[in-house]
């Protein structure tokens, strides 16, 4: 027999639970982006802002990836060397769905020519909810969806103390692209492309790629898709995968690791970390190949002596990496 | 939410770095249900088959050596009562035989221990002085998997075992019994290590889950989430990158044995308050295990208020009996005639606190860190002691009493010196690195070097930030539970709108600044692993 007192307990108990989740609720759809659903939202937010601060309508290339993109393509340089502007869309361990979402977001205040999406991150993890470091909790984010995007207030709330890091410094003037000193050479075989296991396209990451496409299609832009020289994680299994894919679909595709005598890659010099990203020596040779690629592949325009395109000149010559 | 990621979920549930999100998503909820809606008699097997579920889904077939301890801990337990009523020995005859007994179960528990956990080490170890003795042999590793919360469910079948030897305790005839009091779920991981007097009364009564259970059980666990998601799980990536010991400067060691000592404190005092609402909430109220440690007044103190079940065991199963050990006594007459009273004053404790201290030290894991750590705590316990006296003396002279302001910042000062030297040998991975951690405090303190890398210690500023503030948060908690302030009792006093909203704002401020999700990794439990 219930009491009258464990009765009230039991409602009580029942409001307090049914409040919560009316709070989560509102928190969810409050923080919850508008622009499709990401895995990242502080590092797709900040990458957001920065890029608004482009002149509208001045970017005619997105390159779109992880940490490969901004490593070994430069836009300054490419600036420089062809008059072409491009924006590095791309932030470390980026997935797939951050970057479509950055795609996306890129032509609400551009009208970008050519997409230009790296392979790395198609062979990584590309869902938004999930995530091998939270599963349990990826069950409730569906359901409240402030259980992913909790740490949105980041990118909101400024770094009062490590907001002098290059990084965030050069983002602006660099268009995303991270210069190194750093170089640590590559010692493993030299047909590194031979070497790892059978790899195929994921059904997470053909969902992106193809939502990817797709919107490329829509907005009637050329989707490229590229692998920059990687001698840890690149292989003629991904290179095969993505050929196929390409081929599927009608798309061009640019493996720059079939490319890297033709570029004169040194494997001492070029890369920053043993072979997975490229130095600052090795991003200029990767540049120039794919600026040689869009130049004679798409109609771009050179824009060098424009006045409305000065601020490039003028960030090339203050940062003095392209004399 | 798709099928495929449910499956996936429920598969990371075996890997232990998850258990504790699994705990709380579905685990802790659905036995409350079963047990609430299960009949008084059944509710014990609820639990029991709970924390077998709970273990397996931990340790798979390392089970198994559950199974056997519980089983040879509870036979040994009735065979130690019969004894103990046998009237028709004599009272010396049947102490002889309890003792033997007694003996044989606790080394069939600690060889169990050994050979599961430290029997590589050892063997390496030993291996390691031969061939420094030029005998030409090696160690092939065993690499043996170690069942969860071995280190505590080992105590506590010794534990259980001599208070049926003191007669402290009447041994359970049922299986069911022993097996709950070692494998109750809640407790499994991280303790605290549990007498079995201290939750017979409750444990096996199948006492119905009641509101005021439940909600104070709650209120526990997200106490616990906040110390452990907030302060903990955010420190967890810092504490990692500091410890590689890549940037060599004394002001990284510092800072390294710092924050780990934080990331330690707030991990094992989270996941034990977690333990105790989520034992509470089945009517079981388990020991506490931290009570202030940093207010303590000198490292005896502090460990009487840092994993307290830890040193009460080791007080009252090594401290005491060593203490009162004859041979013990002997030594102490000898000492005392050769040496004076006060010499023979110190020598039993001294030994007996000995004893405690290696122990502690092998019973964190096979490391040297670990044994260096125990004797480290030996050294200074014992320098306290004899320097105790003096140092009183030397107060009264300069007419300052012990309460006093001063006497308790010189205190604090070198208690923070002893705990957070010791957390710089405990974590580091080697002897060899602990002691040049050690060194470049003294050598080179570099403070710029460590400015400098803070931006790159896998926390950004919110991270800090919010580790700082929930801990002065923590501290203003602990100075309210130092100085007795009723602070719960005047919060139950508030209007229910009053206080639903604080709960709300706590819940909230876990889920939006606590350390999981996208750009975290997952951290277990410190405490899980020793």
């Amino acid at each position: 027999m219930i009491t009258r007192e464990e009765n009230k307990n039991i409602y009580a108990g029942i409001l307090f639970i049914l409040i919560l989740f009316i709070i989560w609720g509102i928190a969810s759809l409050l923080v919850k982006p508008d622009f499709g659903e990401v895995y990242n939202i502080v590092q797709v937010t900040q990458k957001m802002d920065s890029f608004k601060d482009e002149v509208p309508d001045t970017i005619d290339v997105i390159f779109a990836g992880n940490s490969e993109v901004y490593r070994t393509f430069s836009p300054l340089q490419i600036f420089h060397e062809t008059g072409i502007t491009s924006y590095c869309m791309s932030e470390s361990a980026l997935r797939l769905c951050d970057a479509l979402g950055l795609t996306k977001a890129s032509f609400e205040t551009q009208s970008p020519k050519v997409v230009v999406l790296e392979a790395d991150a198609i062979f990584s993890d590309s869902d938004p909810h999930k995530d091998n470091y939270a599963l349990p909790t990826n069950l409730i984010e569906d359901i409240f969806p402030i259980f992913h995007y909790h740490i949105f207030y980041k990118a909101y709330v400024p770094e009062f103390v490590f907001n002098d890091s290059v990084d965030l410094r050069t983002e602006h003037a660099l268009r995303g692209f991270v210069q190194t000193d750093m170089a640590v050479p590559y010692t493993g075989p030299a047909d590194y492309m031979n070497e790892g296991d059978h790899v195929r396209i994921n059904r997470d990451s053909r969902k992106y790629l193809d939502l990817m496409r797709e919107f490329c299609e829509e907005k009637n832009v050329p989707l490229l898709l590229t692998a920059a020289p990687n001698a840890k994680n690149w292989n003629y299994s991904k290179n095969k995968a993505l050929q196929e894919y390409a081929d599927k679909y009608g798309l061009d595709f640019l493996d720059l690791n079939m490319h890297v005598q033709d570029m004169g890659i040194d494997w001492n010099t070029d890369t920053m970390d043993g072979g997975n990203h490229m130095s600052f020596e090795g991003s200029k040779k990767t540049t120039a190949f794919m600026e040689e690629y869009l130049k004679e592949n798409y109609d771009l325009t050179d824009h060098r002596g424009d006045p409305l395109y000065s601020d490039w000149e003028k960030d090339n010559e203050e940062y003095e990496l392209y004399p | 939410m798709s099928f495929e990621l449910f499956i996936e979920c429920i598969k990371l549930w075996w890997d232990p770095v998850y258990s504790s999100w699994m705990f709380f998503a579905l685990f802790l909820p659905l036995v409350i249900l079963i047990y609430a809606i299960s009949g008084k008699d059944r509710r014990p097997y609820v639990l029991l088959f709970s924390g077998w579920l709970f273990f397996i889904s931990l340790s798979g077939v390392m089970f198994l050596v559950h199974i056997f301890e519980t089983l040879l801990v509870w036979r040994m337990g009735i065979v130690l009562g019969r004894i103990s009523e046998d009237k028709s020995l004599k009272r010396k005859e049947r102490t002889a035989k309890k003792k033997k007994l007694l003996i044989a179960g606790i080394i069939s528990l600690v060889a169990v221990l050994f050979v599961l956990k430290y029997l590589d080490f050892t063997g390496s170890n030993v291996v390691r002085l031969l061939n420094i003795l030029s005998i030409p042999c090696e160690w092939r590793f065993l690499n043996i998997a170690v069942p969860v919360g071995i280190s505590y469910f080992t105590l506590e079948g010794i534990s259980y075992l001599t208070e049926v030897y003191w007669e402290n305790i009447k041994p359970r005839g049922q299986y069911m019994n022993v097996a709950l009091y070692m494998g109750f779920f809640p407790k499994l991981i991280e303790g605290p290590i549990t007498r079995f007097s201290d939750v017979s009364d409750t444990l096996f009564s199948g006492l119905p889950v009641s509101y005021e259970n439940l909600t104070r059980g709650y209120q526990r666990i997200l106490l616990g989430l906040f110390k452990k998601l907030l302060i903990a799980d955010h420190l967890a990536p810092a504490v990692d990158i500091v410890y590689k010991w890549e940037e060599k400067a004394g002001s990284v060691a510092l800072f390294a044995a710092v924050i780990f000592t934080i990331q330690e404190y707030m991990d094992f005092a989270g996941s034990i308050d977690i333990v105790i609402g989520a034992a509470r909430i089945f009517g079981v109220d388990l020991k506490e295990n931290f009570r202030q440690p940093f207010f303590a007044k000198n490292a005896s103190d502090f460990w009487h208020r840092w994993h307290i079940t830890l040193g009460t065991f080791f007080r009252d199963y090594i401290f005491y009996p060593v203490s009162v050990n004859k041979s013990i006594m002997k030594l102490t007459k000898k000492v005392k005639d050769r040496f004076g009273a006060e010499a023979g004053r110190l020598t039993a404790p001294s030994v007996a606190i000995f004893c405690v201290w290696i122990t502690n030290g092998i019973w964190h894991g096979p490391k040297w860190n670990y044994i260096f750590y125990g004797l480290y705590y030996f050294v200074w316990i014992f320098i306290e002691n004899i320097a105790e006296k003096p140092f009183l003396s030397l107060l009264s002279k300069m007419k300052l009493s012990e309460s006093s302001l001063i006497v308790r910042i010189f205190r604090f000062i070198k208690l923070f010196i002893i705990v957070i030297t010791g957390e710089m040998f405990f974590r580091a991975d080697s002897m060899s690195v602990g002691f040049e951690m050690f060194r470049y405090v003294f050598t080179d303190f570099n403070s710029r070097k460590l400015i400098r890398h803070l931006g790159d210690m896998g926390m950004d500023f919110h991270d800090y930030l919010t580790v700082i503030i929930a801990f002065i948060l923590i501290i203003i908690l602990s100075v309210l539970k130092e100085l007795k302030v009723p602070y719960r009792k005047a919060f139950m006093s508030l209007p229910v709108f009053v206080r639903w909203t604080a709960w709300y704002a706590l819940i909230m401020v876990i889920v939006v600044f606590g350390a999981y999700g996208s750009g975290y990794d997952a951290a277990g439990m410190i405490y899980a692993k020793f």
